[in-house]
């Protein structure tokens, strides 16, 4: 037997935790001498618990390494243990690393530095804006963003390090041929295709509540920073904050509104000390005392300006930063709705204002 | 001795003609009524006995057997008590009148021999009318909807007395005359008016382009935020009705018995708001003697459909057929039933179930469960709505502002002007309005200039646009450059058009 599978078997084995493992790889020095150990040897050793030594002897017996391979096989994976030259060299250092993970996707640059961007499922106008633009702002520096792929930020984060032609890698909390969230099925292919998808969950995992906070840690251990976007007063973005703390990582939180429910936990955050992000520039100083050769690389066609005339000008005038009603444009612009409409229309072709529900537009 | 006097049924919205065969025979007294009568037809025994002998007139201790005919109909309501004892006081003698069969009579009696109002009294006069039959005798209180039937002598009653001794001395009495002149839209008096909506100039707007063109709405809003308040409205801003489509809808009113009886034609477009627990039946129409549903009530006028996820699935899905025709088919066993349904329809829904989105402050909701509200209206109907607005609520300063809004009467006059553009145009394929545009006349009669095509286009590959908006747009357009006055469909409409399909763009979680 390949002396990785017995990696893969220790990670399966029931009510072993990280501990248990370091306790365990102290006295046998590797996997494989666990497994090839008589039963009696381990029933001997006085660290474990009476369950823990059964769920032992019992899994060798069942570990079956073609069900793996079929895996391997069928859902184009690949394996990737902690000895692995391309585990993520940052994930190796913390309390209790994965001992394996399984990946799919481009394959992984373990020199190149990565960011954690997260937040809350359920987020606002802003809070989508400033996730996507930070990705996407961040990837122009080669960096690569790891975010959860759940819903609401995460998912504008990959889309935006996608829309920059980025590097993304999305931790999951289940097994890697589960879409969880479902809507989502779409961008996970583009991620498979353009980036990296990864879980430390077998083939078969569904995605349970717990598995999400524990996905957490290896977010925030393969990042060299983590950056909150939105997150409310009890969001599990601050469990990856805590943990990001805990593994000795840079935390940058993105300051909200004062009075915003979905920016209190950000808020709080700052109160505490993080640093402030208002743009990606303020992340690439941070990490430029660590590291070293984060250079934006220029965009060309980024300075194209559109000249506005007349009306649409004073239209355009009337839309400001923030998402502006159609009403206030009309009182504004002292012009009739039909006017108004049309106007808009030629801007959101021109792409210059967006348009938001409930007919506020905002600038892009 | 036999004796036939000719009455009427409905089958659907027109009348047909049931003649009533009385025969009295010696024999034991007894009293049948054939020819699949109903238990209230049945019934009628009691009434026509006891009316007869309060009206003064002796009623026969023979048998008597009565025939509706056709025989193999089903007939239903009290309206032929009237012709059942006319004949039998035919038969009696009491009556003699040699043109009997020269008269349509319907009616219902009471105990005392009082008549009583009948529905259906318009459709069937019409019928009769093209049966050649020009006399009428109904009761009092139908006179008024009877009298819009023209070339009809009409002659009214409040008692089988009176009835009696208009027929023994014949034409002692003068028929009913009644001046159709104010049926029409001066007298358009309507309780609402756009004047008192204040603000929502973009509502506003969208709904004189959704009457000017016949335009299906979709408003998406806040709770309070005024969408059954401008719903409510929309009867008042669409184009005057034409005497035929008074009369459409006062048939569907007449034979629902909905009618009221100082009315004569009604001229006012009918507003429903049928409540969102509505059935399929009543909605679109059936039972197991047809009656129109509120679809068809709402024929010609606005039918509001409020809080639009709330409704029952069936019921919502039972609106596509009739949406698209213009008509609703009903079948039974009898017979088909055809019930025009030609309105406007508004559909009301909140943004989110909380009603508050995107209001990040005061709305809870998970996309998920956002997106799993909206799906609640599927997308084939969403398919049948031209238009969706996006309703706001209004600030403070603006509901207390003085500043006089528009009339109801001024907005008309556009939507008349540009709803006579479309009557011309389509004179030759039938239709009345750019809603009823089929996707193959759309193409040919919303022609778009190059410079248009270069934007739809731009904005159809730009916007995540879904194809269903294309001519749905078209439309909305031409409807437009219509209120314009222009001939062509310019930049400006197209433009316009396009703000009113926020739906399509994918951020509503479609």
């Amino acid at each position: 037997m390949d002396h990785r599978w017995y990696w893969v078997w220790m990670q399966e084995i029931a009510q072993i935790g990280p501990k248990t493992i370091h306790t365990l790889l102290e006295i046998f020095k590797s996997p494989k001498e666990i497994f090839l150990t008589s039963s009696e040897e381990i029933l001997k050793i006085s660290q474990l618990t009476k369950t823990q030594k059964e769920n032992i002897i019992r899994s060798r017996n069942s570990f079956s390494i073609e069900k793996y391979e079929h895996w391997i096989e069928k859902w184009g994976i690949e394996l990737c243990t902690i000895e692995d030259m391309d585990y993520p060299p940052l994930l190796k250092n913390i309390y209790d690393p994965p001992l394996v993970l399984y990946k799919k996707g481009k394959s992984y640059d373990p020199a190149v530095v990565c960011i954690a961007i997260v937040g809350s499922r359920n987020c606002t106008t802003y809070g989508k804006k400033m996730a996507y633009d930070l990705a996407k702002d961040l990837t122009a520096y080669g960096i690569t963003i790891i975010s959860g792929f759940a819903r609401g930020i995460d998912t504008y984060v990959h889309q935006g390090t996608l829309a920059g032609g980025g590097n993304t890698v999305a931790v999951l909390g289940c097994g890697l041929e589960c879409c969880y969230p479902p809507e989502n099925k779409y961008l996970k292919n583009q991620i498979e295709e353009k980036g990296m998808i990864l879980s430390e969950y077998p083939i078969g995992a569904r995605p349970l509540a717990h598995h999400f906070p524990q996905r957490n840690r290896i977010i925030s251990g393969m990042s060299a920073g983590v950056i909150v976007v939105e997150a409310a007063e009890k969001s599990g973005s601050l469990i990856t904050a805590d943990l990001a703390l805990n593994q000795g990582r840079e935390v940058f939180s993105v300051p909200g509104n004062a009075t915003s429910r979905n920016s209190r936990g950000c808020n709080q955050l700052i109160k505490q000390g993080c640093s402030v992000v208002t743009c990606a520039e303020d992340v690439i100083e941070t990490l430029s005392f660590s590291y070293k050769g984060l250079i934006k690389k220029e965009n060309n066609n980024k300075n194209l300006k559109i000249t506005l005339e007349g009306s649409e000008k004073r239209i355009y005038d009337c839309i400001l930063d923030e998402p502006t009603h159609i009403e206030m444009i009309l009182v504004q612009s002292k012009m009739i709705i039909q006017e108004v409409q049309s106007i808009l229309t030629i801007l959101e072709l021109k792409g210059i204002i967006k348009q938001l529900p409930s007919k506020y537009f905002i600038r892009t | 001795m036999m004796k036939k006097v000719m009455s009427g049924a409905l089958v659907g919205i027109e009348g047909c003609m049931i003649g009533v065969e009385v025969d009295v025979v010696e024999g034991l007294p007894s009293f049948t009524i054939v020819g699949l009568p109903s238990t209230a037809i049945k019934e009628a025994k009691e009434r026509v006995r006891a009316a007869i002998k309060n009206s003064g007139c002796k009623f026969p201790m023979n048998r008597i057997t009565v025939n509706l005919a056709p025989a193999e109909m089903k007939k239903d309501g009290a309206a032929f008590d009237l012709p059942i004892a006319i004949g039998i006081l035919l038969c009696n003698g009491d009556v003699s009148c040699c043109d009997i069969q020269q008269y349509f009579i319907i009616g219902e009696l009471a105990l005392d021999g009082t008549l009583r109002s009948v529905t259906g009294v318009l459709p069937m006069l019409f019928h009769a009318k093209e049966m050649n039959i020009t006399r009428c005798i109904v009761p009092i209180e139908n006179v008024k909807e009877a009298a819009v039937v023209k070339g009809m002598d009409i002659y009214p009653f409040k008692h089988l007395q009176e009835v009696v001794k208009f027929l023994k001395d014949n034409k002692h009495c003068m028929p009913y005359t009644h001046t159709l002149s104010n049926y029409t839209n001066d007298t358009r008096v309507y309780e609402v008016d756009f004047e008192e909506v204040k603000g929502q100039p973009l509502a506003k707007r969208a709904l004189e382009i959704a009457a000017a063109g016949g335009h299906n709405v979709l408003m998406i809003g806040p709770p309070g935020s005024g969408k059954t308040m401008l719903a409510k409205r929309m009867p008042t801003i669409l184009p005057d009705m034409t005497f035929e489509e008074c009369v459409e809808i006062t048939k569907i009113y007449s034979i629902t018995g909905q009618l009221k009886s100082d009315l004569s034609l009604i001229s006012e477009r009918p507003f429903r708001a049928p409540h969102h627990t509505v059935s399929a039946v009543s909605l679109i129409g059936g039972g197991s003697m047809v009656k129109p549903g509120e679809v068809s009530l709402a024929h010609n006028g606005v039918l509001f459909l409020d809080e639009l996820p709330e409704f029952r699935r069936d019921a919502l899905e039972a609106l596509r057929q009739p949406l698209e025709e213009g008509e609703v088919h009903i079948s039974r066993i009898q017979g088909n039933y055809r019930f025009p349904s030609r309105s406007v329809v508004i559909g009301g829904l909140n943004p989110c179930p909380c009603g508050f989105a995107p209001d990040e402050n005061r709305c809870n909701c998970t996309p998920k469960q956002i997106e799993k509200y909206l799906q609640k209206v599927s997308g084939p109907l969403i398919d049948r709505m031209d238009m969706h607005i996006e309703v706001s609520q209004i600030e403070y300063d603006t509901l207390t502002s003085q500043i006089p809004e528009e009339n109801s009467k001024t907005i008309r006059m556009r939507v008349n002007e540009a709803r006579n553009l479309q009557l011309q145009r389509y004179k030759e394929i039938g239709i009345q309005n750019n809603a009823q545009l089929s996707s193959a006349q759309a193409a040919s009669h919303c022609k778009l200039n190059k410079e248009c095509d270069v934007i739809l286009r731009k904005f159809f590959e730009n916007m995540n646009m879904s194809v269903r908006a294309y001519h749905r747009i078209l439309k909305v357009a031409r409807t437009i450059a219509d209120l314009d006055k222009s001939i062509n469909i310019e930049i400006n409409h197209l433009t316009e058009a396009i703000q009113y399909r926020g739906l399509d763009r994918k951020y509503w979680g479609r």
